[in-house]
């Protein structure tokens, strides 16, 4: 089950500012990593109100001292509505990466002795205010 | 030598702009790639998918009504090491996105895969593609694009390599042993109300030569050693 393991604020008004979260330890067993950024909706106009706000996303992993960006994404500002014409709350980010070891599938978290996580957000263009989490499962 | 499947890696995006990448990283020797990329976002498909900066090979791209449409590619000879495979839209602002990767040793480095098979459709409780031409040394990957109320299964043969749940809908990666035949499919217990398939056959490297007979010259007579 996906949860959300650390939350932090993002203001970034600077092309090339990042912002990034700690690095997280991340259990045995987990297989998937994640990030969320609240998006703006009618409900909710003070998040990330520039339409022009642009970022790069990405979640990076850190194994055994070794730092990989497991994944990275792109986002943009406004209102943004999905297929059916509801707004869309959230960006999201996720990813898994996965070996077989003696024919049984193991993730590449569970075969590092120390594993963590963390997220970076890179202002493109605009400016960003808004909120990132974490996400383990 | 049968084609041996090596790793797996896969990122999903919601809300994004179009572009997302992930690190894959292949070992082993006679390499090869199989990237897809699924998506929903009205007429929008894929534009490309790039491993280490070099261009992968389109082997289908297809779109179904109300914006579903899946890719897939693939690559000879990919880099070892942690590498970037990014795939773009050709217009931006899906839905979601699924990028999924696959590696896989011995594996023909001039023609690295057969003819690739793809269905789509709006029924059925099995779905399923038959790539012709399996041999038993291949190996045969799928992707599938789906949605179903019920709680859908693997074909028998098939291993699952990687999976997200997008929205509503399921996004699977599975490849089979070719000495299991060239079926890939997919079950449910209830209908699969919007589906789209797609499999290849990766095929194996030659076998290398073994030495033949070793001759030469000694004291200026032609010797050898038995054929």
């Amino acid at each position: 089950m996906a949860g959300v393991v650390a939350t932090r604020s993002v203001i970034l008004t600077a092309r090339g500012m990042i912002a990034a979260t700690a690095r997280i330890r991340l259990p045995p067993l987990a297989e998937t990593v994640g990030l969320t950024l609240a998006r703006r909706t009618t409900a909710t106009p003070l998040v990330w109100p520039d339409d022009t706000g642009r970022l790069i996303t990405r979640l990076v992993l850190t194994l055994d001292g070794v730092t990989i960006v497991l994944a990275q994404g792109s986002c943009s500002g406004g209102i943004r509505l999905d297929r059916l014409g509801d707004e869309i709350p959230e960006y999201s980010l996720q990813a898994s990466s996965y070996r077989w070891v003696d024919r049984v599938k193991t993730s590449v978290i569970a075969l590092a002795g120390v594993a963590e996580v963390h997220i970076e957000v890179e202002l493109v263009r605009g400016t960003v205010t808004t909120t990132a989490g974490v996400v383990v499962a | 030598m049968a084609v041996a499947f090596d790793a797996a890696t896969d990122v999903l995006e919601s809300a994004g702009d179009g572009v997302v990448s992930l690190t894959h990283t292949a070992t082993g020797s006679d390499r090869a790639a199989f990237a897809g990329n699924c998506l929903i976002a009205g007429t929008t498909t894929t534009a490309s998918i790039t491993y280490a900066g070099v261009g992968m090979a389109e082997i289908w791209d297809f779109l179904q009504a109300d914006g579903r449409a899946q890719a897939a590619y693939t690559l000879a000879g990919p880099s070892t090491g942690a590498q970037t495979v990014t795939a773009t839209c050709d217009s931006g602002n899906p839905d979601f996105q699924v990028l999924g990767v696959q590696t896989m040793t011995g594996v023909d480095p001039t023609t690295p895969a057969g003819t690739p098979v793809t269905a789509s459709g709006t029924t059925g409780t099995t779905i399923s593609v038959t790539v012709g031409s399996v041999g038993a040394d291949d190996l045969v990957v799928d992707q599938a694009f789906f949605y179903t109320p019920g709680t859908s299964s693997i074909g028998a043969d098939q291993t699952l390599r990687n999976t997200e749940n997008p929205s509503i809908y399921f996004v699977r990666q599975s490849s089979q042993a070719g000495s299991a035949g060239g079926v890939m499919s997919w079950d449910s217990t209830d209908t699969f109300t919007a589906w789209l398939l797609g499999a290849v056959a990766f095929k194996p490297a030659a076998a290398a030569a073994g030495w033949g007979p070793l001759i030469g010259l000694r004291n200026n007579r032609l010797v050898g050693s038995p054929a």
